[in-house]
């Protein structure tokens, strides 16, 4: 049965790649809408942003098909005003949109349904007692109903898209728009055509799923949502057959994986995010499918300018910000030494913990975003599994401390202080093989494969630190890792750990500078401009993939380093797609590929986390912080896709 | 019923900084074969591109049956009676004879299809016997009849042909060509783009002739020889 959901969400992902080439990860979350939406026409009430609301208490007959409808208006809107502006823009565009989506929607949930489960109403068929065959083998009604509803409503598409008018068009234009316009087919309608219908089976199968789990909650859409996108994958995406053909053999892997692995159930979900890399690094068209996917995407967000045309006010505006901020540009050394004097000062003059600890944030996060950048800004690779390298560097030293030499030997931490910064590299070179070994895979990927396999290189991760509970504890996480010091001198107070983190940003800020303005930069920023004309311009580009991820791996495991010890405690919620979501979002608000641009990121989002707390409704709707994140993060692609400190960018690629 | 069916003036189109056609103006009258050639790069395509929609204007009017089309979309283009049959044919590789055909159609009424099929298939009988093939399996002779039947499923009044003889056989080129004089005789107004000139020449009833995307020679067809040719191609004055 879950095999029928998967199908149907995966058929959503095939039909929207197949006709326009993205992938929509907004999917999961529509699929979730669906659910939402459904169980609510069915009460008699809900709470809705908190207020109780009188709803008709529909029978899910009636509920359903108007909750579908609902989303696929949604999908068609999603379309319209997200990713219409982008059609033409370099393909990172509409893909971090899709991110940006994402997250908007699931915060959106949240704040209007609130962050508990809702459970799905009883109704007529659910109550039917399970069927006997042939004696022995129970099955539920609904589970019969399912199936025969994924079954007839592929059959129906199928045949849609095979001998209708509009079906023969949405095939016309996944081969070649251009001769589909010449032929008079509209591609807008056909576009929004295959998002409405896309959406209407997401949807349909988020109310499938709801049923038969018997609840929905914000956060449900995720990995339902990822793993049809895996079974997309699996049956070759943009073909419909191929879509159900992978949600089976998907559901069949994990529940044998389940019940015949040692430990299976606990690695239930990373299964198919190891088929995922399986496939991908063997047969990336999928079983049935086709190539495309791989195709490189020629033209960077960054070099190509914005992606349309902008008013004049804008432009000046633009203009006006990029030249102040053009005197943070490292290259000028005066101004360089007056910013650290004026952050050093800060280390003084501030005199509450709490705004010390809110700078500390700002550095970690600015470390962060500038080891995602060398991935993403310079190089040009979306990584969504970027979280992995923190994770790898904050369990290595709070293992080594806290489980191995604390507990295991008895070892007074103090005792060895200067372990921790030996840990700093250490935790930098483990997560920078980790970089190597988890980008080798992908050398051979382009384009959306990459983001996809990263995100389940970064899912595994997330999920052996949660369920490996000999080696971190799991869920409960690591407490008591010391602060750092320096011989007896605790450096544990905000004021100190402030200046440690300051002093590893001007490190690590001065390596990337120096790197990028080397060969090896320019080497990385021809990959990212078009990495066909690099291969074969002669740049060794497999080489220079692989040492832009372990430079990125690196300062993310150093960073990890130090953030155990800042924080002092270390869980696997730190580690989620989320973080590497807000991450990337850091840059694409600062700018891609600059140097400053995390930074600057990371000092307005963590600001404004700080002064959205004194707005009375965030306070009473905190996920609406997040909703803002993903609005932006849209926003930002179709209307400022070079970010603020776009003039801040190191020219390496010459203007056109 | 006024003779000129399509009137460009000043027509400017750019790409980035470069401009492909510079203020170029011309006629075309009904029932006529008109020709545009010109040397690789010198802006026929462009043009085509521009009256058929597929590229933005920098400036100039298009008028079109005594309408200007500038600000039309291109599928609405369609509809109006202009199809184009676009440069390296482009039919749907991974979609039958028959469905292409049919595509073709797109902008008819559903009842009118099967009648204009018949006279397509009477223009090109192999695409009859070949309607069940994907077009991706056609020879590129029988891609072009594919394209042109493609074309003429719309019922244009005005078809833009992007160099049809393209990579053909030379039998294959005259058959073409043939079959454009055909289409001209039924009604349809064709503008023929060529860069191999004399089978253009010879069968169009007016030529104009485009050098980096300026009009250097308008005339009669039978006004053209050999030489005036060579010098309006290589591009020395006249
Ligand atoms: N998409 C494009 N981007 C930039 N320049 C182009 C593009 N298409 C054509 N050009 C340029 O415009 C000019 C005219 O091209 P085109 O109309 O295709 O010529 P023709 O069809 O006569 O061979 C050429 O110099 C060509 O390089
Ligand atoms: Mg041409």
């Amino acid at each position: 049965m879950l095999g029928a959901i998967y199908a149907l969400t995966a058929v959503a992902y095939t039909l929207v790649y197949g006709v326009v080439q993205l992938v929509n990860f907004a999917f999961g979350e529509l699929f979730m809408l669906g659910a939402f939406i459904c169980i609510s026409l069915m009460l008699p009430s809900v709470l809705l942003f908190g207020v109780r609301v009188t709803m008709p208490a529909l029978p899910l007959i009636m509920a359903a098909p108007l909750a579908i409808l609902f989303v696929g208006l949604i999908g068609v809107l999603m379309e319209r005003f997200a990713y219409r502006p982008l059609r033409n823009a370099p393909r990172l565009a509409p893909l971090i949109v899709a991110i940006g989506l994402s997250v908007l929607l699931q915060s959106l949930a949240q704040s209007i349904w609130g962050a508990e489960e809702l459970s799905f109403p009883e109704f007529e068929l659910s109550k039917l007692p399970p069927l006997v065959l042939f004696g022995s083998i129970h099955v539920n009604v609904m589970e019969i109903v399912v199936l025969a509803v994924a079954i007839v409503s592929m059959v129906v598409l199928t045949i849609f898209v095979k001998s209708t008018r509009l079906g023969r068009a949405m095939r016309a234009t996944a081969e070649d728009p251009i001769a589909a316009r010449l032929v008079g087919i509209s591609i807008d309608r056909v576009i929004a055509a295959a998002f409405l219908i896309g959406s209407l089976f997401a949807a349909l199968a988020g109310i499938l799923y709801a049923q038969a789990y018997g609840f929905a909650n914000p956060t449900m859409g995720f990995l339902p949502g990822f793993k049809a996108l895996i079974a997309a994958v699996l049956g070759g995406i943009g073909s419909i057959p191929g879509a159900a053909i992978g949600g089976m053999l998907l559901a069949l892997i994990e529940t044998f994986g389940a019940g015949y692995l040692p430990n299976g159930s606990a690695y239930r979900d990373a299964f198919g995010f190891g088929i995922l890399i399986l496939l991908l690094m063997f047969r990336p068209q999928g079983l049935l499918g086709r190539r495309e996917l791989n195709e490189a995407p020629a033209g960077s967000l960054v070099g190509t300018g914005s992606s349309r045309q902008q008013p004049q006010w804008y432009e000046d505006a633009v203009r006006l910000v990029g030249s102040w901020l053009l005197r943070f540009n490292p290259g000028k050394t005066v101004l360089t030494l007056g910013v650290l004097s004026v952050a050093v000062a800060a280390a003084f003059l501030i005199t509450s913990d709490y705004w010390l600890r809110i700078l500390i944030f700002v550095l970690t996060y600015g470390l962060l975003a500038s080891g995602l950048n060398i991935v993403v800004g310079f190089t040009g690779l979306l990584d969504l599994g970027f979280v992995a390298f923190w994770a790898v560097g904050s369990y290595l030293t709070s293992i080594l401390f806290v489980l191995v030499l604390k507990q295991k030997l008895g070892i007074a931490p103090a005792d060895i202080w200067w372990l921790f910064y030996v840990n700093l590299l250490l935790g930098g070179c483990l997560a920078a093989l980790l970089g190597i070994a988890l980008g080798y895979p992908t050398l051979k990927l382009r384009g959306d494969y990459l983001a996809i396999m990263t995100l389940g290189f970064g899912e595994i991760i997330r999920i052996t630190a949660t369920n490996w509970i000999d080696l971190t504890r799991g869920p409960m996480g690591i407490r008591g890792i010391p602060s750092p010091s320096l011989f007896n001198f605790s450096l544990g107070q905000p004021r100190y750990l402030y200046l440690v983190g300051l002093a590893l940003a001007v490190l690590i800020f001065a390596c990337i500078g120096r790197l990028v303005r080397s060969y090896v930069g320019r080497a990385w920023v021809s990959i990212r401009e078009n990495e066909s004309a690099a291969e074969a311009m002669g740049v060794d580009t497999p080489r220079y993939k692989l040492f832009a991820y372990a430079s990125g791996g690196f300062v993310g495991g150093v960073v990890g380093v130090f953030y155990a010890h800042s924080q002092q405690y270390v869980s696997p919620l730190s580690f989620t797609l989320f973080e590497n979501i807000l991450i990337l979002m850091l840059i694409v608000m600062g700018g891609l590929g600059t140097l400053i641009g995390p930074f600057i990121g990371a000092a307005f989002w963590i600001i404004f986390l700080q002064v959205a707390q004194d707005i009375p409704f965030i306070q009473s709707h905190p996920e609406l912080r997040y909703a803002l994140l993903g609005l932006a993060l849209v926003c930002l692609m179709i209307y400022l896709p070079q970010g603020v400190a776009a003039k801040a960018r190191i020219k390496l690629t010459v203007p056109r | 019923m006024t003779a000129t069916i399509l009137e460009i003036s000043g027509l400017t189109v750019r790409y980035g900084p470069v401009r492909a056609l510079n203020n170029i103006s011309f006629r075309v009258d009904r029932g006529t074969i008109v020709a545009l050639i010109g040397s690789n790069g010198a802006g026929k395509s462009t043009t085509l591109k521009a009256l058929s929609g597929l590229l933005e204007l920098e400036g100039g009017s298009i008028s079109f049956e005594g309408e200007f089309i500038e600000g039309i979309a291109a599928e609405k283009r369609v509809e109006r009676g202009m199809a184009h049959v676009p440069e390296g044919r482009r039919v749907f590789p991974r979609m039958s004879v028959w469905e292409n055909l049919q595509l073709g159609g797109y902008t008819r009424p559903e009842s009118e299809i099967n009648q204009d099929l018949d006279h397509v298939v009477s223009l090109f009988p192999v695409l009859g016997e070949r309607r069940r093939q994907y077009a991706g399996t056609l020879s590129g002779g029988e891609q072009q009849m594919l394209a042109i039947g493609r074309a003429l499923m719309s019922r244009p009044r005005l078809l833009l042909m992007d160099e049809p003889s393209m990579g053909l056989a030379p039998q294959m080129v005259e058959m073409i060509l043939e079959k454009v004089t055909a289409i001209r005789d039924e009604g349809t107004t064709v503008l023929l783009v060529e860069q191999n000139a004399a089978g253009a020449i010879r069968l169009s009833d007016y030529v104009y002739v485009l050098r980096v995307g300026e009009i250097v020679h308008q005339s009669k067809g039978s006004e053209i020889n050999d030489e005036l040719l060579k010098t309006l191609y290589l591009g020395h004055d006249l």
